[in-house]
């Protein structure tokens, strides 16, 4: 299958002279449709800019970055925002939702920016609400939804107009085990139904869920896992 | 080895066969860790010789499991294991009730092979540590994908007793949970290792550029 | 174009900060309130033609009356001078058989005259009111008069009043003895008039109020002396056209209703030809309209400023959920358009309520009856577009900075601005420069021209917003060596220039305005005491008095005032001065003086300086004493006097001359004015040149007056040394026991007293006005700054050190403000004052007055940055608040 992202050989350098950060060094990096990939690494080691090049907010110093198949270079900064309105979707540690709109209305912005009229914009909006299970809170403001709500309603914005690129950077880092993995399983849900996901973690439990693991470090890819095929006993796998 | 105390404490439900108790087991800790016929009726002798089982006569294997008042007379067919069913005797609920008032002792090192791997590895030359935990950190987290992945196919027996099925769903995730657990915390100290690997590489470069000076 | 959500999120926005959007409210819709009930008041104030026509005629068809031309023309509605006297001048009236023909013999005319009368009560005291002769009880006058007490005129003498007539004794029951009536009018009932509001006015039947003196023909007011009521016909258009080919005017209730021209106003576009210097007018209004647009925006620019910085997440998800800067700045435009559309509505809502409210008030201070209460919609509507205008302009800066933010950057929780462009503080040089010159170039020339002055002065305030990011980084650069709070707060002011830049841009347009105004009043009062002309010494002064004769008949009444002047203030010396009685000359109806403008040999002696121009311009004394004159010209003069000869002040020639002194004769033709002299005297002078401050503009000494057959009569009193107004109105006191029009006048010098306390409100306002903006600029700008503010007390800052960080912000804020205002406020100013001061016509080339009131403008710069930072640092709540960074 061809993939949703790709990063070719991509260089983002910060800064210059004495505060020159190279935040990347020619790294490649791709997610296929139905594949959920984790971005693991310390702190420092790149994460971000690597969603952010992804996500067209950021543009990279050399290589480039193509999202199914339309490099981002070539665009203006008005394309980059279509792109992310139309194909990508961003979910955050925290403060994910604009607070003075409600639920649906934050779920439904990319399809208003996008030129939907207000109504298909919120129809569309209660179908990714529904499918992260939270349409009853749809017309409360963020500041009355728990954080495990408000991410999910920012899961189904990311979704929202069937985006096919998700870029979560920590996205269960405000939260807490339980609901942390809510969060990931409707992630992975997502993942399942035919979308990519590029998910940022600290946390090795959370990568679990992932179909593979990158490893950054300064700014280079180090190591990649990838979960053996076959549900296998998991005694075989090594543990215990 | 607490597969001893935990028949006794499958036991305390009522009488069992020997292949029903580690039916039992099993759908508890999701074939986790499978337990074959031969070590049961190792450890239920065991427990007979202690005297916390005792065996009864059968009768039929429905009546069994449904309580433990009409304990029956020890089997005819004496000889035959498999057709004997076990039963809880008062010492064996005092061990059962010890058990689970102590907490499990943290006196052996869980890793040690991975620990002392790793720490001769340190220590002698010519051995490249950055790639080795790489390796083993990249088997870890396999592992941990894949318990993640069991977990949320969920149980395989979960759909054969349906109406007890929620809380040995719970069973069952709860021991797929610190298998998780376990694997996310060796990632973590292999993350730690190499950090601070780093570190002292970077003291050692410091320190033994600065010692010719320092000599003088 | 999708306005939705942005304009969702600006209106949550501003119900979730109350207080920020209130003070934005306020900002914008204070100035559409003033100034909407500024135009309400005054359009309801105005009598339009259809309201005025049941005052002007009641219950007439049409008003006709004759200017004594033929022919003439008019517009529809020939009130408010709507109407050209294109023909010759008649000898007598045109004939009313005339109007009748036209209008046919169903035409029924009713005669009104006016006339403005003067009687003396029993005091002597003179009462002047308008006499209005009409038939009150014909149907056809109901409306020109509403009766409150007594009844209507019945008897040919009785006569109604209107109700401030009573006050000046004319109670019902009251006799009015008019000269030249022979019977007294009674008064019989009282009411109002119903144009004029406080007018003293009389109504009687013909022949009750008005002497009769032959044609009445002075159509000096709009008010025609003799009119004619028309009933029973309608007047049409062709009428009227037709009535003026024969020498009338005429008012059409029918015409006046429906006028045959599309609007009034194209008539007059017609008739004139176009106004010729509408361009400047309408440029000026515009460049006005562009400051105070600029001014109400730039003190309402914090606000959005800080709203733009609160809102700086919700942006950056708007740009990661796919918005372009285009959409993201409309999130920004969007409050403005929001409150915007508020503030205006609630302005003049609540502008129409002030000037509803106000307008008995207002009512008192006017003599004519207002119409009925307007809301002139057709003016309301520009005022509207103007607040939402400016509310959309504050924003414009604050949506565009924030469209241009890195989403990345703000979602990572880094808030520094982006560097400033460098090409914007070079164009602002620039701005500011072409304002200097250009505010220069237009007060060169003959006369100051408005549009330079305006168009410079908005290009400086322009200028100077976009080099007060500069400005900050600099005062942040400089700040290095000082304290550690004033660091601090440099540092952080120049980092986050988002909301320091508009505070500092508010601060500095308040205190613009302040320091332009300053320096237009002082220069304008310096223009003022410069130019001031002295009558006498400080101190001195003289009986001023209006008798009911003139020259030598009233030489005893003078003396015998001089006399009890005298007895009243002992202390005073009192001096009857005497002039050349203009003898016989004097009569009624002419104005007559002396005049000294050529010598014997016919030569211009150019201007005279300053003198009375009626009997007392000459005086006779033996000496210079009781003229007010410079010692050393007075020396000489005093020499001349005595030596015979006559002393005239000039303003040019100097010297020893034989000038002619001539009696003219001013007579007062119906468009011309005929000056005769009708006697003149050769007489040896000495001129001397006195700049415009002599009260006379010749003397003679006694015998050479004498010598040429000027008779020397007493014709004014001098007072001298009446040291304080105690005194002086001692003697007022005394002298009102005889005559109550006399009055004891004294030179105080130039003391503007009333103005000066205009001048003080204006200042206290203005103060108010620059200290509300300054702090309400730095509150948003502070509570902006919060979130830094607590890091560092988190840090371990004492309290202390956080309100004298806060405290340091406000003063920084507030002297870049105050110092970039100072400067940027001389260019209006300094036009400003040359306009003002530039001199006319009359006065000559003096000008202009520059006075730059420095104590004013160092007190601005350096108290009020201090003041506010005071009141920052008290206020600074030195617990640590609890900050959330977002929301
Ligand atoms: N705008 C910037 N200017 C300068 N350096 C930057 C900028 N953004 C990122 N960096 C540097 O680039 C490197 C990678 O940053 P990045 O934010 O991608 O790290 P990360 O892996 O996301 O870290 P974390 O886990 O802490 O979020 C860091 O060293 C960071 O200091
Ligand atoms: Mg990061």
């Amino acid at each position: 299958m061809t993939a949703v992202l790709h990063l070719d050989n991509v260089t983002r350098v910060h800064g210059e002279g004495a505060t020159r950060v190279a935040a990347l060094r020619g790294v490649s990096f791709t997610a296929r449709p139905g594949e959920l990939v984790a971005v693991m690494g310390p702190s420092g080691s790149g994460k971000s800019t690597l969603l952010n090049l992804a996500g067209g907010l950021d543009t990279p110093t050399s290589g480039s970055v193509l999202i199914e198949g339309v490099d981002l270079s070539g665009l203006d900064v008005a394309g980059r925002a279509r792109v992310r309105r139309t194909s990508v979707g961003y979910v955050f540690q925290d403060y994910n939702l604009i607070p003075a709109l409600t639920a649906a209305e934050n779920v439904a912005l990319p399809r208003e920016l996008d030129g939907d009229s207000r109504k298909e914009a919120r129809e569309k909006a209660m179908i990714a609400l529904e499918r992260v299970g939270i349409a009853e809170v749809a017309d409360r403001f963020p500041d009355e939804m728990s954080g495990g709500q408000q991410q999910r309603v920012a899961i189904a914005r990311s979704v929202v107009g069937e985006r096919r690129l998700i870029l979560a950077d920590e996205p269960t880092g405000a939260l807490d085990t339980e609901t942390g993995e809510e969060v990931l399983r409707v992630l992975r849900d997502f993942c399942d139904a035919g979308a990519a996901g590029v998910l940022v973690t600290h946390e090795a439990r959370h990568a679990g869920w992932a179909d593979r693991v990158v490893f950054l470090r300064d700014g280079l890819v180090v190591d990649e896992a990838a979960a053996s095929g076959a549900y296998g006993d998991p005694l075989e796998q090594g543990a215990l | 080895m607490s597969v001893r105390q935990s028949l006794l404490a499958l036991l305390e439900q009522g009488p069992m066969y020997g292949y029903q108790l580690r039916a039992e087991f099993e759908q508890r800790t999701g074939a986790t860790w499978p337990l074959n016929v031969g070590q049961v009726y190792t450890t239920l002798s065991r427990l007979e010789r202690d005297g916390m089982v005792a065996v009864v006569d059968h009768g039929g294997v429905d009546d069994r499991t449904e309580a433990d008042g009409e304990a029956g007379t020890q089997s005819e067919s004496g000889g035959e294991r498999g057709q004997v069913s076990y039963q809880i005797t008062e010492a064996g609920r005092a061990e059962v009730a010890e058990w689970f008032s102590t907490p499990v002792p943290r006196t052996q090192p869980a890793r040690d092979e991975l620990a002392i791997k790793l720490a001769i590895a340190v220590t002698l030359p010519g051995v490249d540590i950055g790639r080795l935990i790489q390796q083993q950190r990249t088997a870890t987290m396999s592992a941990l994908q894949a318990h993640t992945r069991t977990k949320r196919a969920g149980r395989p027996g979960a759909l054969v007793g349906e109406i007890q099925s929620a809380t040995e769903d719970l069973a069952w995730s709860l021991v797929l949970d610190s298998l998780v657990f376990d694997a996310e915390s060796e990632i973590r100290w292999l993350d730690h290792c190499e950090a601070r690997l780093r570190r002292a590489s970077h003291q050692t470069k410091t320190a033994s550029s600065i010692q010719p000076e320092e000599s003088r | 174009m999708r306005w939705g959500f942005a304009l969702r999120i600006a209106a949550r926005d501003a119900l979730r900060h109350k207080l920020r959007s209130l003070l934005v409210l306020t900002m914008i819709a204070l100035p559409v309130l003033v100034v909407s009930a500024a135009i309400t008041l005054v359009v309801t104030s105005q009598v339009s033609g259809q309201e005025r026509i049941e005052r002007k005629m009641g219950a007439a068809e049409a008003l006709v009356w004759s200017e004594y031309r033929k022919p003439v023309d008019q517009a529809p509605d020939p009130f408010d001078w709507e109407r050209w006297p294109v023909g010759d001048r008649l000898a007598e009236a045109p004939d009313l058989t005339d109007v009748a023909a036209v209008l046919g013999p169903d035409a029924h005319f009713v005669e009104r005259r006016t006339e403005r009368v003067e009687v003396r009560d029993s005091d002597k005291r003179l009462i002047s009111f308008t006499a209005d002769e009409v038939d009150l009880t014909h149907p056809i006058t109901r409306g020109l008069f509403e009766l409150t007490q007594g009844r209507l005129p019945a008897g040919a003498h009785e006569v109604v009043v209107s109700e401030p007539s009573v006050e000046a004794g004319f109670a019902i029951g009251a006799r009015i003895e008019i000269p030249g009536v022979e019977e007294p009018a009674v008064v019989v009932g009282v009411g109002n008039d119903a144009t004029t509001y406080d007018g003293l006015k009389v109504f009687g039947p013909i022949g009750s109020l008005i002497a009769d003196t032959g044609p009445r023909n002075t159509g000096a007011s709009d008010e025609a002396p003799q009119v004619w009521l028309v009933e029973g016909v309608e007047v049409t258009w062709s009428d009227v056209q037709e009535l003026n080919e024969r020498g009338f005017f005429v008012g059409s209730r029918a015409v006046i209703e429906d006028p045959p021209f599309a609007s009034a106003a194209s008539w007059v576009q017609d008739a004139t030809g176009g106004g010729g210097d509408q361009a400047e007018t309408l440029t000026v209004v515009l460049l006005v309209i562009v400051m105070a647009l600029l001014e109400v925006a730039l003190l309402a620019g914090p606000a959005f400023a800080v709203n733009a910085r609160s809102q700086a997440r919700t942006l950056a998800l708007v740009a990661m959920a796919g918005g372009t800067p285009r959409q993201a700045r409309r999130v920004i435009l969007a409050a403005g358009l929001v409150l915007g559309t508020l503030a205006t509505a609630l302005g003049l809502v609540l502008g129409v309520a002030t000037a509803r409210v106000f307008q008995p008030l207002v009512q008192r201070f006017n003599g004519e009856w207002f119409g009925p209460f307007e809301v002139p919609w057709g003016w309301l509507v520009p005022v509207a577009v103007f607040g939402l205008l400016s509310a959309l302009a504050a924003a414009v800066v604050p949506a565009w900075l924030a469209s241009r933010q890195d989403p990345v950057a703000v979602m990572a929780g880094r808030r520094a601005d982006a560097a400033p462009d460098p090409r914007t503080p070079v164009l602002g040089l620039v701005l500011l420069l072409i304002g200097v010159a250009g505010a220069w170039f237009g007060t060169q020339g003959d006369y100051t021209s408005a549009v330079p002055v305006a168009a410079s002065a908005v290009a400086a305030m322009v200028g100077m917003i976009l080099v007060a990011p500069v400005l900050v980084t600099t005062v942040a650069r400089l700040a290095r060596p000082l304290p550690l709070p004033v660091r601090y707060a440099a540092r952080d002011a120049s980092r986050h220039r988002g909301r320091t830049v508009p505070a500092v841009a508010a601060v500095a347009a308040t205190v613009a305005g302040v320091v332009a105004i300053g320096i237009a009043v002082a220069s304008d009062d310096k223009e003022y005491v410069e130019t001031y002309i002295y009558a006498h010494a400080v101190g001195d002064g003289q009986i001023i008095w209006s008798p009911e004769e003139e020259g030598r008949d009233a030489e005893a009444g003078l003396i015998a005032l001089a006399e009890v002047a005298g007895k009243a203030a002992p202390e005073v010396e009192v001096t009857p001065m005497l002039s050349p009685d203009l003898g016989e000359a004097e009569r009624e109806g002419d104005y007559v003086y002396w005049e000294v403008d050529h010598d014997v040999e016919g030569n211009d002696l150019g201007p005279m300086s300053h003198g009375g121009g009626g009997a007392s311009s000459i005086g006779i004394a033996p000496d210079t004493s009781h003229v007010y004159l410079s010692e050393d010209v007075r020396e000489r003069a005093d020499e001349a006097l005595a030596a015979g000869r006559a002393v005239v002040f000039t303003d040019q020639v100097e010297g020893e001359r034989d000038v002619v002194l001539s009696r003219v004769v001013e007579r007062d033709y119906e468009d011309e004015v005929a000056r005769t002299p009708d006697l003149e005297v050769a007489l040896p002078a000495l001129l001397v040149r006195t700049e415009g401050v002599a009260s006379v503009i010749a003397m003679l000494p006694e015998e050479l007056a004498r010598d040429r057959g000027l008779e020397p009569i007493v014709t004014g009193v001098h007072l001298s040394g009446v040291a304080d107004e105690e005194t002086q109105q001692l003697i007022t006191k005394a002298l009102q026991q005889i005559d109550p029009t006399a009055e004891a006048w004294i030179e105080r010098g130039p003391r503007s007293q009333e103005w000066q306390t205009v001048l003080l409100v204006v200042a206290v306002a203005g103060a108010v006005l620059m200290l509300a903006g300054t702090l309400t600029a730095t509150f948003l700008a502070l509570s902006d700054a919060r979130p830094d503010l607590a890091t560092l007390s988190a840090v371990g800052g004492a309290p202390r050190t956080r309100r004298a960080v806060a405290g340091s912000y406000a003063l920084l804020v507030g002297a870049t403000g105050a110092v970039l205002g100072a400067a940027v406020g001389f260019v209006p100013g300094l036009g400003m004052a040359s306009a003002l001061t530039r001199g006319d016509l009359y006065s000559g080339n003096s000008g202009p007055y520059i006075d730059i009131p420095w104590l004013l403008i160092v007190s601005i710069v350096v108290l009020l940055p201090l003041l506010t930072a005071a009141i920052v640092w008290v206020s600074a709540r030195s617990r640590l608040p609890l900050v959330t960074r977002i929301e």
